[in-house]
């Protein structure tokens, strides 16, 4: 346990001063299962990984819905997305924003990415809100908050990786983020409503839709929802496995790119190479992972507490409770694919010997929920929350205290909805159970 | 260099991205209509997503792209702060440097052994190469990038 | 006392790990006095493909895995265990592997790098299938999209004229009840294991296995070397035919027990006919002269090994 907790203080130093998160696991790995084993041994374990865990063919699944969804935001489906919602909320109080989080929700279904949702929308949703007198707090809240639904709604990196981690069927993975991404939704627009009230400037109301206006806005997007069942209905009918539905869906995302007539080869290249570089990263912070895990597993981490909790026999939920505590701690500091690569391969085990009162298969697709869950809440925290950095990146005349006082009431309806996901698991379960 | 690496390197990688997208489609296109799917799709698959990967390092490298902590930037001095970033990127070539001579070992030793993918029996050892070759790649970047920081300030 | 890693990647409920493997780790520690234990991973260090890899280069001081993962041209005379019609138990035919392989030093030298604490194999492979019609003849498999578990299987299959389909393991029940693939082979023991009572609507079973695998389990060479010799010896005496049989029993109980809830959930059994194994018979011809080629290449009489494991795999 000692020499775990050493590696993990001198991890957290190297990243605090700047060292990319990648290399820093990578390094920290290298000496520490050196040190446990020999030199020689540790050497060949760093090849041994990254050689491994380049080839992977499910984790094609990456850069494919990454650029599905690149490909969707070239089609201007984003803004259709946007005028959608508008023409349904658009008038109620605070109803800009409750359009930015149905148009993230609906973005969410063809992008596996929160980072690329909260980007995207940023640029689709900001202009309108800006028009109508929103409050920068608000509206660069809702779309920060509005983007994490892109690892909990399917598809999802996130879901992918733990997936894999954990050897949980990803289609039930899945299938179990829809119900708590729609949750997300409500209760991100309950909290708009909740800010409008007691302030009514914040949001301002916009005009009001017919129903002629509604339809038309419903039919121009009618590729994202094609795209969307095509997608889980490929899965869910047979036709073919996650993995495949990536390449499918962005061939379908590529054919109504072209359709549109809204690709050049140079929007292409820098879609393409926008999907390269994320996913290299991705890769990076990857094999960085598997190296230093590796060191913690010979160390005896995973054994130690699962020792310690048994021990002390604790609760199942206090365990579980522990662990979230430790989750929104470290999601002061690191984003979400590092934290769920650096903690899960250490508490699923636990997880799965604790009682729950249902079988160790179904708590893994429960746990993996919570935990996507959890992590959404880092990526708008302070002092390190991505959406919020990326928010700051695309709108650089807004302050950055702006859009953390802006997220604070949707990260307090994300504590409420994480607290009802544990509650009550069939959230989470019913439907990967119903659609068998 | 940038630009060879935009241009070059991004165009191989990006092939590779239009390629598992495509070979996807017609195994299940092929599997589904024809009751023909294409054999070793598969492995097509996995070594484009390698080669990819692996392409793309460099350029990911290149861009900054890796995820950092800038936590503690507002407490650091200016000069500190560059200081301290060539530090770790330096660190961080070393880290890259190391991986290459391992994969460099690896790729050895597959050569030696004759690994080949189980259905089109596709070498193994150009994949291990290119691995190679892209982490000695990306730790040149990250030291070239440091002199030139060096050089700036 | 020392204490050696072994690298472990079956789920840890898997009867391989709670009848054999564990059971092992004790029985090497009462050999040895207590002088050297084993501790078994919480996780494995790596994919199941790179577990001989894992063994050879030190990072786990012992792995075990199939010889079929590593690709290329290492392992060859040892696959002589993945043929059909080897027999019935698990337990038989891998005392019969070690047997053989104590007098093939080819067979140890392929896993050169390593000391061999042990040889085995699963039990014999069935067929297992969600389409309406029973498998009865080669033809019934024309067309089919079968998973494949790797190693003179695949080619089988393909010769048989089915379309090999690759999928992982934890993939195979998702993909075959959603119609992604008609069917696989594998031993009966998944039945129960991996669930797929619920997704098979029919079995044929192949007397003596439509294939088997062959599996290590292996020890970094270098830190055996540094065992005195009286735990080497002491620890051979538990591993080597001891464990190949131990293993062999808990895979002959966990298949055991799969017939009996097919039974009880009603799925109908084939047993292949003598025309049906005359046909898999004529697909495997080219198949074992293919291997005959390989074996004598690396200068084994592949003929008579193969005679000689299915002799003893006779025998208890
Ligand atoms: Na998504
Ligand atoms: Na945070």
């Amino acid at each position: 346990m000692t020499a775990s907790l050493i590696g993990f203080a001198v991890l957290m130093v190297l990243i605090l001063l700047r060292m990319p998160i990648a290399f820093a696991m990578g390094l920290i790995g290298f000496v520490g299962f050196a040190l446990q084993t020999s030199w020689s041994a540790s050497l060949s374990m760093v090849g041994q990984m990254a050689f491994d865990g380049g080839l992977s063919y499910t984790l094609s699944i990456i850069p494919l819905f990454i650029f599905m969804g690149n490909l969707i935001t070239r089609s201007g489906l984003s803004h259709k997305l946007y005028d959608a919602a508008y023409s349904f909320v658009g008038h109620w109080r605070g109803g800009l924003a409750i359009a930015t989080i149905g148009a993230c929700g609906g973005f969410s279904a063809v992008c596996g990415s929160s980072l690329a949702t909260a980007a995207t929308m940023s640029k689709v949703a900001m202009p309108p809100m800006r028009r109508f007198g929103y409050a920068d707090s608000l509206a660069t809240g809702a779309i920060a908050a509005g983007g994490t639904l892109g690892i909990l709604i399917p598809p999802s990196v996130i879901l992918v990786i733990f997936g894999i981690m954990t050897e949980t069927n990803i289609g039930a993975l899945f299938m179990a983020g829809v119900i708590p991404g729609l949750l997300g939704v409500i209760g991100y627009a309950i909290a708009i409503n909740v800010m409008t009230r007691i302030w009514p400037d914040l949001g301002p109301r916009g005009e009001r839709s017919t129903w002629a206006q509604r339809g038309k806005a419903v039919l121009g997007v009618w590729e994202v929802l094609l795209l969307f069942l095509i997608i889980i209905g490929g899965i869910y009918g047979g036709i073919f496995t996650p993995t495949e539905a990536a390449g499918i869906g962005a061939g379908v995302a590529f054919i109504i790119a072209i359709a549109k007539r809204s690709l050049t080869i140079k929007t292409l290249f820098e879609s393409l190479l926008d999907c390269v570089r994320t996913t290299a990263m991705i890769f990076a912070v990857l094999i960085g992972a598997l190296i230093f895990t590796n060191f913690i597993n010979l160390a005896g981490l995973p054994d130690e507490l699962g020792w310690l909790i048994e021990d002390l026999e604790l609760n199942a939920f206090v365990v579980l409770a522990a662990m979230l505590v430790i989750y929104i701690i470290l999601g002061c500091v690191l984003e979400s694919l590092s934290m769920i690569l650096l903690t899960v391969p250490v508490f699923y085990p636990i997880i799965m010997n604790l009682d729950f009162g249902m079988g160790p298969d179904v708590v893994l697709i429960w746990f993996a929920i919570i935990v996507v869950v959890v992590t959404e809440i880092s990526l708008i925290t302070p002092p390190v929350g991505l959406n919020v950095y990326v928010l700051r990146g695309v709108l650089s005349d807004v302050k950055l205290s702006t859009i953390f006082r802006g997220v604070t009431p949707f990260v307090i309806a994300d504590v409420v909805r994480l607290a009802v996901l544990v509650m009550i698991p069939a959230l989470s379960l019913w439907l990967p159970s119903v659609m068998k | 260099m940038s630009n060879v690496l935009r241009y070059g390197m991004g165009g191989l990688a990006s092939f590779m991205v239009l390629l598992m997208m495509v070979v996807t489609c017609i195994d299940v296109v092929g599997r589904y209509l024809f009751n023909n799917p294409l054999t070793g799709a598969f492995e097509i698959t996995e070594l484009a997503l390698a080669a990819m990967i692996f392409i793309g390092l460099p350029l990911a490298t290149d861009t900054d792209e890796h995820i950092r902590v800038d936590l503690l930037d507002a407490f650091m001095p200016d000069g500190f702060r560059r200081f301290l970033t060539l530090v770790m990127d330096w660190l961080s070539a070393l880290v890259l440097a190391v991986l290459a001579w391992q994969l460099w070992h690896k790729t050895q030793s597959i050569a030696a052994d004759g690994h080949v993918t189980n259905t089109l029996e596709i070498p193994l050892t150009p994949i291990g190469y290119l691995m190679t070759a892209s982490c000695a790649i990306s730790a040149l970047v990250l030291v070239l990038k440091g002199l030139e920081a060096m050089k700036r300030s | 006392a020392e204490t050696l890693t072994l690298s472990s990647w079956l789920p840890p409920t898997h009867p391989f790990v709670v009848n054999a493997l564990k059971p092992w780790a004790d029985q090497v520690r009462e050999a040895t006095n207590g002088n050297v234990r084993i501790r078994i991973l919480a996780k494995p260090l790596g994919s199941p493909l790179i577990h001989f890899d894992l063994a050879k280069d030190g990072i786990a001081d012992i792995s075990y895995g199939l010889q079929s993962y590593t690709k290329g041209t290492r392992f060859e005379v040892s696959n002589v265990a993945q043929f059909p019609f080897l027999g019935e138990s698990a337990e038989a035919v891998s005392a019969a592997y070690w047997q053989v392989a104590e007098e093939t030093p080819e067979i140890f030298a392929e896993h050169e790098g390593t000391h061999v604490l042990s040889l085995f194999t699963h039990g014999p492979g069935i067929i297992q299938n969600r389409t309406e019609n029973k498998i009865e003849k080669a033809a019934d498999l024309e067309g089919l999209k079968v998973r494949v578990p790797g190693g003179v299987a695949n080619d089988l299959i393909a010769a048989l004229g089915a379309e090999q389909m690759l999928v992982s393991p934890s993939e195979i029940y998702e993909t075959m009840s959603r119609g992604v693939i008609d069917a696989l082979t594998m031993p009966a023991e998944t039945m129960v294991s991996y669930k797929f009572i619920d997704a098979v609507d029919n079995i044929t079973q192949i007397p003596g296995g439509l294939y088997n695998t062959t599996w290590f389990m292996s020890m970094n060479q270098g830190r055996w070397d540094s065992l005195s010799e009286d735990d080497q010896k002491a620890i051979m005496s538990v591993s080597g035919e001891a464990f190949a049989r131990l293993q062999g029993q808990a895979w002959d109980v966990a298949d055991a027990a799969a017939w009996e809830a097919i039974k009880e959930a009603d799925i109908p059994v084939t047993v292949a006919d003598d025309a049906f194994i005359a046909e898999i018979n004529a697909a495997l011809e080219p198949i074992e002269a293919e291997w005959l080629e390989k074996a004598a290449k690396k200068g084994v009489d592949g003929e008579a090994l193969l005679a000689s494991l299915r002799a003893k795999a006779q025998q208890k």
